[in-house]
């Protein structure tokens, strides 16, 4: 085939589904949601910037925010070059549909041309991605410092989008120069080490070169709404430059990664259009390659098979204990270091919301939610496998509470990182760091729980029929679209809302650093999880008695009808 | 149609399904089965492609919900906790936790049920499937063959009155096939009772009963010796539904 035949092919293929899809779009109706989405965003973030009054606190001047902001916000940048980085060796960051493997890829004609369109819609998307909440952020800030609120926005959707445009870039670059995994992992390490250094060195008004970070010039991209410096146009020429390459480069991204990411990507499609988090976060593991060990840490048993007697009997609850431990010691490397870095991340955001602005406490709950998420695997494996779940002779309530006692130590182990951290950041809140961190991290996992507790489906011999009587399996044609969707969008917000919880102790924390508040925090979080636990070994039974309830109200009107 | 079995006294009954169906909307999977299985029965259970022997061995098994009628293990509503610890499944898609490997698999289930000396019976089937070699591997990153023998040791593992199978030899080498049949055998003769949902009509000669679905419905229930077998597995046929 021609070059002229074949992108004339492409390009007829391309338009041809292109019609399909968008075939049956209402435009009007899209533009009108657009507008309204557009509308009540604006309105929203002018109110909320109003009623949280700033994010850096009053004690920061300008003078401070130009000297030490650039080397600071250059972690951001460096984080995503690594994430990048590391994406890509894992075989990211673009994905296309299987169908267009086979019949694209596999075809005798160009793979750049091919993957072009989907590697610029990357970067493109991604650069939108971050501009949006770097303009956001960049408007919060405008209120505590000098300059108009359209410039520090417009800085902050310029420093927004060269981060997501380096991440995507850097993903691809590695991606297609077949960067090997522990490579992305050194480099990424050492891109980091490297401008934390320097903005440490920098913090503290250190003398040495190190101040100079590889990340400097990007970060002073954010600070453009009071002042622009042309040397930090290089940071945009080196963006402009890496995502040249990947456009470049991106025919050579690997077959293989392509099949894989493609048949993941449409369940991640489904799965965040029905708001299943829990899901999404499982995809995107997959979606990273991200594998269980093989050998658990600590290694495999030492005795041969074949000598292995006499086990020291144990009880059924330390025998599900125990089961949850092995899972945890098989969790992966990267895991551990999210888990970690999570957990600074939750230790950042308690410290930075009880001595600044309550808009931390959103960071807070995020990073406790996510705690939450990656620390239940015993839990969700059995979840996730009713078939061998159901083959058991126990009490699925208790086997699942039992469930909670190995993420429970993994986070309280995750908790003296977030104190520790909290400690480094303000010594003064140290004691009322230690006190609060395992209650506030276990308060904000009980969402995680009880949205996998949620998604158990429920055994028939705790429910052969609906509510209403009618067989389980007509339940979801009974249910209208339009509830359907709210009970999507509930089902997500429930477990958001309980992970909320674990901000709690943080707010007490700001408004009253004292022993007897700390003590109160953490008799009302062992109420509330008392509660939680009560609920998922309780479940089954008061679902029975709920259905029975009902039946009998369904007999006694058929009685009183006849 | 009743069989002799069919007929067994409640007392001698580990399994009995009274009008068990399933239908999806408009589309029958099974029409309403009774039958009843006795204490020590081996029963194959035949048919063609799409005739609902998954379906029926899955209810039973308690993991698909009939869309009427009901079904007892051991005189236990299916999937109550009694049922649990009375019938094993052996299922042909094996199902396993991506976090254990196989020992602690077996160690897990054993435990759970009450196994005594789980130790030894794991590495008698370890043995027995060929795979002890591999008892600390993850068995989710095994082939399928692999996969299939590790399931059936976690079949075999835990003490079970009736044990329901779904086509247990796909996949299987010369060795693993022997050793499944040898198991089924052994928990036979100690007094289990076995419905094997299978293509393999070798399987019919070791069976004192054979049941055949087509289209979702019982097209013969009676002993071995009398089942024609290979018309029995014929070709869907509308005309049947």
């Amino acid at each position: 085939m021609t070059e002229t035949n074949d992108r004339t092919a492409l390009r007829d293929l391309r338009r041809t589904r292109q019609r399909h899809r968008l075939g049956d779009t209402e435009w009007f109706d899209v533009a009108y949601r657009v507008y309204l989405f557009a509308l009540v965003g604006l309105i929203g973030v002018v109110l909320a910037s109003d009623a949280i009054g700033g994010l850096i606190g009053d004690d920061v001047t300008t003078a401070d925010l130009l000297t030490r902001g650039p080397s600071l916000l250059g972690i951001p940048v460096v984080a995503a070059i690594g994430l990048g980085l590391r994406s890509g060796a894992d075989g990211g960051p673009v994905s296309i549909e299987v169908a267009d493997v086979t019949h694209l890829l596999l075809a005798p004609i160009s793979r750049r041309r091919v993957l072009l369109r989907p590697v610029a819609q990357r970067i493109r998307s991604a650069m939108f991605a971050l501009a949006l909440p770097g303009a956001i952020v960049g408007q919060f800030v405008a209120r505590e410092v000098e300059g108009s609120r359209a410039s520090w926005a417009a800085a902050g959707a310029l420093f927004g989008a060269v981060v997501g445009a380096a991440f995507v870039s850097s993903a691809v670059l590695s991606h297609s120069l077949r960067l090997p995994r522990w490579g992305a992992t050194v480099l990424a390490a050492a891109l980091l080490g490297w401008q934390a250094a320097a903005a440490w060195a920098t913090w503290n008004e250190s003398d040495s070169a190190v101040r100079a970070g590889p990340a400097n010039l990007a970060g002073s991209l954010a600070f453009w709404g009071i002042r622009q410096r042309s040397i930090d146009l290089v940071a945009i020429a080196v963006v402009i430059a890496a995502v040249g390459a990947a456009l470049a480069l991106g025919g050579r991204l690997r077959i293989e990664p392509l099949v894989r990411r493609g048949r993941l990507v449409s369940q991640l499609r489904f799965a965040a259009t029905v708001q299943d988090l829990r899901t999404v976060v499982l995809l995107r593991r997959q979606l990273r390659a991200e594998t269980l060990r093989s050998t658990p840490w600590g290694g495999a048993p030492r005795v041969p098979v074949r000598a292995r007697f006499h086990t020291r009997t144990t009880s059924l609850h330390t025998m599900i204990w125990k089961r949850g431990f092995r899972s945890l010691r098989r969790l992966p490397a990267a895991r551990l270091g999210r888990i970690t870095a999570l957990a600074v991340a939750a230790g950042v955001s308690g410290s930075l919301a009880v001595s600044s602005s309550l808009l931390f406490l959103l960071g807070l709950l995020a990073a406790l939610f996510l705690l939450g998420m990656e620390t239940i695997e015993p839990l969700s494996q059995e979840i996730d496998r009713p078939d061998r779940t159901d083959g058991l002779p126990i009490d699925r309530g208790l086997l699942y509470a039992h469930h909670l006692v190995a993420p429970a130590v993994l986070l309280a182990a995750a908790a003296v990182i977030a104190a520790a951290t909290a400690s480094a950041i303000r010594p003064s809140d140290a004691a009322a760091a230690w006190a609060i961190a395992i209650p506030t991290l276990w308060a904000g996992a009980l969402g995680p729980v009880i949205a996998a507790v949620l998604d158990s489906s429920t055994p028939i011999a705790v429910a052969d029929t609906t509510l209403l009587g009618a067989p389980r399996d007509t339940d979801v044609s009974l249910v209208p679209p339009e509830f359907a969707g709210f009970s999507n969008a509930l089902s997500t917000f429930i477990p958001v809302a309980i992970s909320a919880i674990g901000v709690v102790p943080v707010l007490a924390m700001r408004s009253d650093p004292s022993a007897a508040t700390a003590g109160r925090i953490v008799v009302g979080v062992a109420l509330v999880g008392a509660a939680a636990v009560m609920w998922i070994l309780r479940r089954d039974r008061w679902g029975v008695k709920i259905r029975a309830f009902f039946e009998a109200g369904r007999e006694q009107k058929a009685a009183a009808t006849s | 149609m009743t069989s002799a079995s069919n007929a067994a006294t409640s007392s001698d009954r580990v399994l009995s399904a009274v009008g068990l169906t399933k239908h999806y909307g408009g589309a029958v999977a099974l029409a309403p089965i009774d039958i009843n299985i006795a204490a020590g029965e081996r029963i194959t259970l035949i048919g063609h492609n799409g005739s609902g022997k998954t379906t029926f061995i899955r209810m039973l098994a308690g993991l698909l919900e009939p869309s009427d009628g009901s079904a007892l293990v051991g005189g236990h509503p299916l999937g109550s906790i009694e049922a649990r610890a009375a019938l094993s499944y052996l299922s042909d898609e094996p199902v396993f936790y991506d976090d254990l490997s196989v020992w602690e698999h077996l160690e897990y289930i054993a435990r759970l049920h009450g196994t005594e000396d789980w130790e030894q019976h794991s590495i008698d089937l370890l043995d027995a499937v060929g795979i002890v070699e591999r008892a600390d591997d993850l068995p989710a990153t095994f082939s399928r063959g692999l996969k299939q023998k590790a399931a059936i040791a976690m079949a075999f593992v835990r003490p079970f009155d009736v044990m329901v199978v779904d086509e247990p030899f796909v996949g299987l080498d010369r060795t693993g096939r022997a050793a499944l049949l040898e198991l089924f055998r052994s928990a036979h003769a100690d007094g289990a009772a076995l419905l094997i949902a299978t293509h393999e009509l070798s399987s019919v000669a070791d069976s004192e009963r054979v049941i055949a679905l087509s289209g979702g419905v019982v097209t013969f229930d009676g002993p071995a010796h009398e089942a024609d077998v290979n018309a029995l597995t014929e070709g869907f046929h509308p005309d049947n539904d």
